[in-house]
């Protein structure tokens, strides 16, 4: 839940969004503090006083395009969201938007400011709390596991160097990777992670298979 | 074969939706991401199949391992369709991960109380279904679970935002809860609506878990959690129970009230969606559903002598396509469906030798 941001102690349950020259400024305040404030500004309507007069003229001079202006200033704040990618990932915000999902937890970090205004929004808080990982982790420690996890990572180097050498026309260097690929992909191929089933196997053989299974 | 036979070994267990009263089932699932890799929706099939290989291991350790009881590990693109329906039907998959994508894994407990899926919408989805309303146990069990597992992997957690998920819908705990509950009686008073909308204010959500046509099919719900973030996962599990206990309690003073003011009415809508059931030749989903909640409500108020509980819950999955597929072993049309289903209502209401028919006739 989140917290008034005027009086600090009452739930905020006012969202207001204002576009100030194609800022966005958003306040979230209680009912009570929105009263307040709508006193001190002498009468709630002002707002909205505006918003009625610039319609009105809008309708006035009668152009389809002078209305369609209205909204205008929510567009380049659209724009400005696309620009921002993760630096990591290479996903963007805008994509956030779309499908509520990001790429990877440095995403968290890069689109710090503007995803905490939708946790905010969301959430029952705005701080984690609840179980946290243990201090000490025991990483995977199994030599063959972590050397096929640094195979893949080097297969990953190698096949976007044989994009960029392919590009430059380094057609030599492009057949040493090329061929560099195929050995290690022969070698991940060997150490099939699970393997075809196609038929009922009893667990016992199916981990002999993987080679790795500890009790019996 | 349609059928993986690891698969349709399952489709012969019991089914899980046989709570007591209006609250059927629990539903907890957790996501997991392992630190230093890209979630699944932006990462290369290579990351991936480090993630499923690195994850796997981890669950082979002994430690893991005995949380699992006989757990198999099938790969995702080895399903056929009606495999991943069929998994939905008992609660094991989610209906938004069944899609074929890179080094997917479902991982399962052989007793279909527990299932992992690999590279879904985040690195691990641990999920757990248990009968009745039993948060507490089954976080227990979950709980334990993911502490094995973190023994050995790395999560991807922030102070701020908890664990990291790939919708940040879902960071923080990573956790959703989800009780199955009945409520036909207040459907029938039309207050269910009101009800289950004010479930928004307390952070909840309740969605059809058969929709059609934007309508409940057999009154069945389901109510979630709707934020992860700001709560202890025991705080939130047991407000939600308590939310949950009181929605339920009211529909059993609905029920009583209704059968005590309409009793002659009640006894007359239970009869008749018996008497479907039993006397049909041709049954779609959605009627069978219906039917089949009001012969609920008949069995809970003790109408049907010979009709229990887990019989009810047997045919409420029984009669689900992908179960039917399985049973009859090939892939059916609907027509062809609404056939075997309806078959199959006759076969267990008629019992084997049409016996027990003096015991099911609803008591006067």
């Amino acid at each position: 839940m989140m917290l008034c941001q005027i009086c600090k102690a009452n739930p905020a349950t006012i969202h207001i969004q204002e576009i100030v020259n194609g800022e966005t400024n958003t306040l979230h305040i209680c009912p009570e503090c929105a009263k307040k404030r709508n006193l001190a500004e002498g009468g709630a309507n002002s707002h909205f006083h505006e918003m009625l007069e610039r319609l009105t003229q809008a309708i006035a001079n009668s152009a389809e395009l002078k209305l369609a202006g209205l909204f205008e200033p929510a567009k380049p704040q659209e724009e400005e969201d696309q620009d921002l990618q993760c630096e990591i990932c290479g996903a963007s915000w805008h994509a956030y938007k779309k499908n509520g999902k990001v790429g990877c937890a440095a995403c968290y970090d890069q689109f710090s400011q503007l995803l905490l205004e939708d946790i905010e929004l969301n959430q029952h808080g705005s701080v984690h709390c609840g179980k946290t990982p243990p201090e000490t982790v025991e990483q995977w420690q199994d030599p063959a596991v972590s050397e096929r996890i640094g195979l893949r990572r080097e297969l990953e180097r190698l096949r976007k160097g044989l994009d960029e050498s392919v590009r430059r026309e380094e057609f030599e260097l492009a057949a040493e990777i090329r061929d560099k690929i195929a050995s290690i992909e022969a070698e991940l191929k060997s150490a099939e992670l699970i393997p075809d089933e196609s038929a009922p196997e009893t667990p016992a053989k199916k981990t002999r298979a993987r080679g790795r299974r500890k009790n019996p | 074969m349609i059928f993986h036979p690891r698969i349709r070994h399952l489709a012969s267990k019991g089914p899980v939706f046989i709570g007591q009263g209006p609250i059927l089932s629990t539903f907890l699932s957790l996501s997991r991401n392992i630190e230093g890799f890209q979630f699944p929706a932006t990462a290369s099939a290579n990351i991936l199949e480090s993630v499923a290989e690195l994850t796997l291991a981890a669950m082979h350790h002994e430690d893991v391992h005995g949380l699992l009881p006989s757990m198999f590990q099938i790969k995702h693109e080895l399903l056929t369709t009606s495999d991943r329906d069929l998994l939905v039907e008992r609660e094991l998959m989610d209906r938004s991960q069944t899609d074929i994508a890179a080094c997917r894994v479902f991982v399962c407990a052989e007793d279909g109380s527990t299932s992992v899926l690999l590279n879904g919408d985040d690195h691990i989805w641990l999920h757990m279904t248990a009968p009745g309303s039993a948060f507490r146990e089954t976080w227990d069990r979950m709980s334990e679970l993911e502490s094995a597992l973190a023994r050995h992997l790395r999560f991807a957690f922030h102070p701020r935002y908890g664990y990291l998920t790939g919708a940040p819908a879902l960071a923080g705990t990573g956790l959703r809860i989800t009780f199955l509950v009945h409520l036909p009686a207040l459907g029938l008073s039309g207050r269910r609506k009101r009800i289950l909308e004010r479930l928004d204010d307390a952070g909840l959500t309740a969605a059809p878990y058969f929709p059609v046509d934007g309508k409940a099919a057999g009154n069945l719900f389901l109510i979630s959690n709707r934020t992860t973030l700001g709560e202890r996962e025991e705080d939130l599990g047991l407000r939600m129970t308590e939310i949950v206990t009181a929605i339920s309690h009211e529909e059993e003073r609905t029920r009583a009230d209704l059968i005590s003011r309409q009793k002659l009415l009640f006894l007359n809508a239970c009869g008749r969606a018996y008497g479907l059931l039993r006397n049909t030749y041709l049954i779609p989903t959605s009627e069978a559903l219906d039917a089949l909640s009001i012969m609920k409500l008949g069995a809970d108020s003790g109408v049907f002598r010979d009709f229990t509980r887990q019989d009810w819950a047997e045919l409420l999955l029984e009669c689900q396509p992908a179960h039917l597929c399985c049973r009859m072993n090939m892939a059916l049309s609907p027509m062809e469906r609404g056939k075997y289903r309806a078959e199959r209502f006759r076969e267990r209401l008629h019992g084997p030798e049409a016996a027990a028919e003096t015991g099911t006739e609803p008591e006067p």
